[in-house]
């Protein structure tokens, strides 16, 4: 039996084969890392602002502009479990403390609240969708959404991300569930009625079966902290200044 | 000699045994990503790029690699440029990576790769390995593009839909087609698209391969 046809060269010959694809990926990987971890900073931030609406972002958009941005309008807040009862912080939950809720706050150059934002999320069609509310500060009003991740169909389900969708939800009301539900109706039909949103037609399972159930889910965890978050966002401005 | 057996190869494998009209493979991302042109353009170019490398590669290794194993390096190969391309797209075109999610990784799954692989790289040389990996990616691109481009323009009334050069096409007031962005609208134009290019090609059926 020739070298080729044994075995032992077949499970060396895959094995090697794979150590040096491996080894291949890896060195590629690594040196696409930072790049990777960067693009993904941005994105986050340049979601947070764009919740905020605190600024266009272009092409020439810095994450050194974004985090500047952050930095000067922006507040985060987190509620901790500490002694067995949720605690407000503007600290990041560390150690052995665990976050029950992360939200932010928005101010204008008076330090006055302008708007907040909370995490939604749930299960889309192909897998979890997750993305940033902003609402006014009466903490129902809804002002945008955006989306930080979801891997729905490119052209139906993914369309959640055009503006013309996003705009959809400016004035709708991210009210507590158990006072009203945010109801998802067939495209166009919304209306004025606030808490409405139009489906995306031929994206059912995203928008009824997915968003229609995950944003009431979301406004209820939104409206059992907001006390907490409000009072916190507004101490952290009166230190601030 | 050597330019008319490569013509001769490319041109088999992008017309006369096409992957999408003669063979019908690599149906499943025909479907999915056809209902934008930016999509279909990036799949093409990511589908390319795996079918001439791993076409490249499995031919370079023919004579070392056991035949018992043989798919299971084929397999292995594909996977590692599939992952490449998913890695460059996620450092170099992030929006791109996140607006084709799922279906860069669903690269792997298609047939079109391993069959190449198997029927044409695995028994011939390295030049002619390339020519047929680049010919079957361009045969499988134009077919999808003959696809997406109505899609689009029926869909949303729209050409590059996503990108800086979008064009609206049909007034924002045209009733658009809706059906053609979800998946019927896809068999109906895969259908349609086979039926032109199987006519217009002559022979229809005289070549057909029975595959799914």
């Amino acid at each position: 039996m020739s070298l080729v046809k044994s075995r032992f060269f077949s499970v060396l010959y895959m094995f090697l084969l794979g150590a040096f694809f491996a080894g291949v990926l890896s060195a590629i990987r690594v040196s696409t890392a930072d790049r990777i971890e960067d693009n993904q900073k941005f994105a986050e931030s340049a979601n947070l602002v764009r919740v905020f609406e605190l600024a266009r972002i272009t092409p020439e958009t810095t994450g050194g502009d974004l985090a500047r941005l952050i930095q000067a309008r922006i507040g985060s807040f987190w509620i901790v479990q500490r002694q067995g009862r949720p605690v407000c912080t503007d600290k990041e939950p560390g150690g052995l403390e665990t976050a029950l809720y992360r939200a932010w706050a928005a101010y204008d150059e008076s330090g006055a609240v302008i708007a907040y934002a909370f995490p939604i999320g749930g299960k889309g069609f192909w897998g979890p969708i997750a993305g940033l509310l902003s609402v006014e500060p009466d903490g129902e009003t809804i002002r945008t959404v955006a989306w930080t991740r979801h891997t729905e169909t490119p052209g139906l389900g993914a369309r959640i991300e055009e503006d013309a969708y996003r705009e959809k939800f400016r004035g709708r009301l991210a009210s507590d569930p158990a006072d009203h539900r945010l109801t998802v109706v067939p495209e166009g039909a919304m209306g004025d009625d606030p808490h409405k949103i139009d489906q995306i037609t031929g994206a059912t399972q995203t928008t009824v079966a997915g968003m229609g159930v995950f944003l009431n889910e979301n406004f209820a965890d939104w409206h059992r902290f907001l006390p907490m978050l409000r009072q916190c966002a507004q101490s952290a401005a009166s230190a601030e200044k | 000699m050597a330019k008319s057996r490569t013509q001769k190869i490319f041109w088999t494998a992008f017309w006369e045994d096409n992957p999408i009209f003669r063979q019908v493979l690599g149906i499943c991302s025909t479907l999915a990503v056809t209902n934008l042109i930016v999509n279909t353009v990036v799949m093409d170019l990511g589908l390319i790029f795996v079918l001439v490398m791993s076409n490249v590669t499995v031919s370079l290794l023919r004579n070392l690699t056991p035949r018992r194993i043989r798919m299971m390096v084929q397999v292995l190969i594909i996977a590692a440029y599939v992952i490449i391309v998913d890695l460059v797209l996620k450092a170099y075109l992030p929006d791109i990576s996140k607006a084709l999610g799922a279906y860069v990784g669903l690269i792997i799954t298609n047939c079109i790769i391993m069959g190449r692989a198997e029927a044409f790289a695995s028994a011939n040389k390295v030049y002619p390995s390339l020519i047929d990996g680049l010919a079957s990616g361009l045969g499988y691109s134009v077919l999808l593009l003959a696809i997406a481009v109505p899609r689009e323009i029926l869909g949303f009334g729209t050409i590059l839909r996503g990108t800086p050069w979008a064009v609206q096409l049909l007034p924002e007031s045209t009733t658009k087609w809706v059906i053609m962005v979800m998946a019927p609208g896809a068999f109906f134009m895969l259908a349609l698209a086979i039926w032109i290019a199987r006519g217009w090609a002559g022979g229809a059926g005289e070549k057909d391969k029975g595959t799914g």
